[in-house]
């Protein structure tokens, strides 16, 4: 079911920004903080991600889903052996059917298509609050 | 609010907003609509929509306070209507659109799933007519679409449950009651403070500075692309022209994200001559955007 009418979006949530582009780690931080996210952690690669996690243990993990080296489904899999509860997000540029498929089928909690904005990034924390709260 | 006044800039000719708005639908590629201030001011603001049409064709440009326009057309945002058949889907967006609603029409399939995860709409109007829109439906609930999905059930479909639909309304469709429930479920004004956020968001001063500063970069982004090229490093090209594909969408640049999307379709699909063309187009449009 849609959202419903005047849901709170939550804030001070703790989110792990993974993402191999400083340009676009840059922009997802800017909407976070719009968003009143308390603490926005960043990692430019799939082995500082899990380097990252362990140490945030994040509300919401936004992954990138093509970086060099080990990719974001690759990180998805370890996250998701080690934490199994963790919520984690794939982003990507692309939309199609079958990309995101691989991606929920691979463990992933939501799939936000880039460019990001704040209706899009909000609705996945609205995601977020529905699980916890279920 | 002031009389808000509407051109089509494809025939020249000036309407009210309401035919605007229909006729616009069915064949204008640009509308503008001006709301508010002087008189002097619209004409100049139509003249300055009219160049910045012939630049980019398919430009949709709202000035004037956004809150008058907001009431004026129920909601800024738009509603996807991915129906079985185009004509049925233009039926649907042109009463939509008389009812002040802004709409858009696709067919029905895993394009507008894409396209409802893509774009920013408000709400999905989308064709049910077996068990696989239903596949889609939940598919786009588990991605994080959070918007209203309302489903249009082909004649002599058994329905017994709604899953990840709001709602299903048999056809022949009741317009009246589709509307209804769009204006109730877009009633939220937190979608619309987002809505306006996002648009708020592309003006301000942090949105130029991180433009600046990915203009700023991208010569020896595509000077990396040409290096990875000519080292025939076709990994490393894919990955630098897929970062600038996203990158160049994120900050404005549609065309620059076009053609990194098109070198990177064809290196995928081997077809490096192709891409190597491609690339040069790519530095000519970078070479426009720096100088």
């Amino acid at each position: 079911m849609s959202r419903q009418y005047g849901t709170a979006l939550p804030t001070g949530l703790n989110i792990l920004v993974v993402d191999d582009v400083a340009a676009t780690r840059s922009l997802m931080n800017w909407i976070l903080r719009q968003l009143h996210c308390a603490i926005i952690e960043e990692a430019h690669t799939g082995e500082d991600a899990i380097a990252a996690f362990e140490t945030l243990k994040p509300d919401v993990c936004f992954l990138d889903i093509d970086m060099p080296g080990m990719d974001g489904l690759e990180v998805l899999q370890r996250l998701r052996e080690a934490h199994k509860d963790a919520f984690i997000v794939i982003a990507s540029g692309c939309s199609s059917v079958t990309n995101v498929q691989t991606a929920l089928h691979s463990g992933a909690n939501g799939f936000v298509v880039k460019p990001f904005s704040i209706s899009k990034v909000a609705d996945i924390l609205l995601k977020y609050t529905e699980r916890s709260v279920t | 609010m002031l009389a808000v006044q509407s051109l089509l800039l494809s025939t020249g000719e000036r309407r009210t907003s309401s035919e605007c708005r229909k006729t616009s639908y069915i064949r204008a590629p640009v509308s503008a609509y001006i709301c508010g201030g002087l008189h002097l001011a619209r004409h100049t603001l139509m003249a300055l929509v009219a160049l910045l049409a012939r630049m980019s064709p398919s430009a949709f440009i709202v000035a004037g306070p956004m809150t008058a326009f907001l009431s004026e057309r129920n909601s800024a945002s738009t509603v996807l209507v991915a129906h079985a058949s185009q004509a049925e889907a233009e039926h649907v967006g042109i009463w939509l659109a008389e009812n002040g609603w802004h709409s858009k029409a696709m067919m029905a399939g895993d394009d507008a799933i894409e396209e409802s995860l893509r774009g920013q709409y408000a709400a999905l109007v989308l064709a049910v007519r077996g068990a696989e829109d239903f596949l889609r439906a939940d598919l786009l609930r588990s991605a994080g679409f959070m918007r209203p999905i309302f489903g249009l059930a082909s004649p002599g479909l058994e329905i017994t449950q709604t899953g990840s639909f709001d709602e299903l309304f048999p056809l022949p469709l009741q317009l009246e009651a589709l509307s209804d429930r769009l204006r109730r479920r877009l009633a939220d004004s937190s979608i619309e403070s987002e809505f306006a956020a996002d648009a708020e968001f592309h003006n301000s001063e942090i949105f130029a500075r991180l433009r600046h500063s990915f203009l700023a970069g991208l010569a020896d982004c595509i000077t990396a692309i040409e290096n990875a090229f000519a080292a025939k490093d076709w990994e490393n090209a894919g990955h630098l022209v897929h970062a600038l594909k996203g990158t160049a969408a994120s900050f404005g640049f549609p065309r620059l994200a076009q053609s990194s999307r098109q070198i990177e379709d064809l290196l995928r699909t081997d077809r490096k001559p192709a891409a190597e063309i491609s690339l040069q187009e790519l530095r000519s449009q970078t070479s426009f955007l720096v100088s």
